[in-house]
């Protein structure tokens, strides 16, 4: 080999090498250790709060948290007297987030061995309380995580209604480091976490009838990193990355199979219900629609469901419940609205009135569930 | 030119040796929603979930909606006042858009009774509450 050959190979591994360094470096933290800036509280201040907390959460440690000085706006409750909402001068953009690190403090006056308590809802829910508490009090609530459509609410047993919603979220005025997430519970891994933890059952197979050697997808939750699926006598080792779906190939004998898997949270097997796969040389493809007739339809109308591979008797599932033995006819299957399982609840419900709303369908027949749901519109 | 050729070629091994090693999340992220379940929950008889109507449903950026959402017990993170599922309580929390998590039992298997999505997290106030 040529020198420059071996010279061109040297510099092209280091460049990888580059690379990999690159991708897959753990990054020093910056976290920094000053303390964020609180500049813009919302403040309570009610009369007499007496009622018993209906939270029963511990207080949060109240150091290190700067009150914000009463000065500001008056706001009256209009229910309570003695209440008022002061918010300060210059908190004035109100927005419906509350950022991490958002101070919401809380002042009342109480009686002897009162309590105190206060919920900041949004997308994140959390709520604090003092108990045993007397006299002049201040609760001071850091928000633990960004609260999209954030308001604050105290249930009724503290507070009146009339004060409930008031929103103030902060500018961003202390450091991105502080915004670092460390518990993991409210995210998307977290929920991850959680399916994997759950009691392991299966509920979905897909295909339902498959060709030797072919994809079966399950779905369930409970689901580990590793799995054994069992197909009737068969053993298949399958990996799970979400917790709550994973493939397998089907058997090579052709046959009627009944499926359920084991794991460290035990087996999905229910004598009872069995979930079956059926592996044959021929499989009835999966049902697809094609189109919904009318679209928008109305709730007492009779929609036809256009589309391919439907059974003489398939179930019909929608948002608004379920039809089962439902005949098809040259590829359309049609049904009243109205004879929906839930839909006539649904109707009732006063918010619905002259709404449109989109309402999903799924298909199953003898060939299996369809793949995707498919979207029309219903006006109530 | 003979060593351009190898050289590319090494280096695209090398590339394609090392790119499979990274992966993106399956599952989108969490959305915000909020709003006030209508009707008494459905068990889901294959799932051991609860299908939900709520109606307004409030989803991040959009106009009020109307729609069903799944609550999985101990997968969806239970937060105070803990109600969930009770009709005209208010909820607000987080959801996965598209995941299908109600199943109806049939006669060989199960079928999705379809939702919007599946609760990742959330709270509630008193029923009754605003």
């Amino acid at each position: 080999m040529k020198r420059k050959t071996i010279f061109l190979l040297a510099a092209s591994f280091c460049a990888v090498l580059i690379l990999v360094a690159y991708v897959f470096w753990t990054r020093p933290s910056t976290k920094k250790t000053e303390l964020p800036i609180f500049d813009n509280c919302l403040v309570f201040q009610s009369g007499d709060v007496d009622k018993p907390c209906y939270i029963n959460n511990p207080s949060p440690v109240q150091t290190n948290i700067p009150t914000t000085k009463p000065s500001g706006v008056d706001l009256s409750s209009g229910e309570l007297a003695s209440s008022t909402i002061r918010i300060p001068i210059e908190c004035n953009g109100s927005t419906s987030v509350f950022e991490k690190n958002d101070c919401v403090t809380k002042t009342a006056i109480t009686k002897k061995d009162a309590s105190l308590c206060t919920m900041v809802s949004g997308s994140l829910a959390q709520s604090v309380c003092l108990r045993y508490v007397a006299g002049s009090v201040t609760l001071n609530i850091p928000v633990q995580n960004q609260s999209y459509d954030a308001f604050l609410r105290s249930n009724s047993s503290v507070l009146p209604s009339a004060i409930q919603n008031s929103v103030v979220s902060s500018s961003n005025t202390y450091l991105s480091s502080f915004l670092t997430q460390t518990d993991d519970s409210l995210t998307t891994n977290g929920f991850i976490k959680r399916l994997r933890k759950s009691s392991l059952v299966l509920f979905g197979i897909s295909p339902y009838q498959i060709e030797p050697g072919g994809i079966v997808t399950l779905q369930g939750t409970g689901f580990s990193e590793t799995n054994e699926v069992h197909v009737g006598g068969y053993m298949i080792t399958a990996t799970s990355d979400d917790g709550f779906s994973l493939s397998f190939p089907a058997p090579s004998s052709l046959g009627e199979y009944d499926v359920w898997i084991t794991n460290a949270n035990g087996s999905s097997q229910i004598s009872e219900r069995p979930m079956k796969i059926v592996v044959t040389t021929n499989p009835t493809p999966l049902p697809t629609v094609v189109s919904v007739s009318p679209n928008p339809a109305e709730y007492g109308d009779t929609i036809t469901v256009t589309g391919n591979n439907f059974s003489n008797k398939n179930i019909v599932s929608t948002s608004l419940g379920v039809m089962e033995n439902v005949t098809s006819s040259g590829g359309t299957i049609s049904i009243r609205l109205s004879d929906i399982s839930f839909a006539s609840q649904i109707k009732d419900i006063p918010y619905m009135k002259g709404r449109r709303t989109p309402i999903l369908l799924y298909i199953k027949s003898d060939g299996g569930v369809s793949k995707e749901a498919y979207s029309f519109d219903v006006q109530f | 030119m003979k060593t351009a050729k190898t050289f590319i070629t090494l280096l695209f091994v090398l590339i394609i040796i090392v790119a499979p090693l990274r992966a993106d999340a399956l599952i989108p992220p969490l959305l915000p929603f909020g709003g006030w379940p209508d009707i008494i929950p459905i068990p889901c008889t294959c799932s051991a979930s609860l299908w939900s109507w709520f109606g307004p449903l409030y989803l991040a950026g959009s106009v009020p909606l109307t729609g069903p959402l799944v609550y999985v017990p101990y997968a969806t993170l239970p937060l105070a006042d803990f109600l969930i599922t009770i009709p005209a309580t208010p909820h607000l929390g987080a959801y996965i858009p598209g995941v299908q998590a109600c199943w109806m039992y049939a006669v060989f298997g199960c079928f999705p009774l379809p939702s919007i999505g599946v609760m990742g997290f959330v709270g509630t106030g008193l029923t009754g509450g605003i």
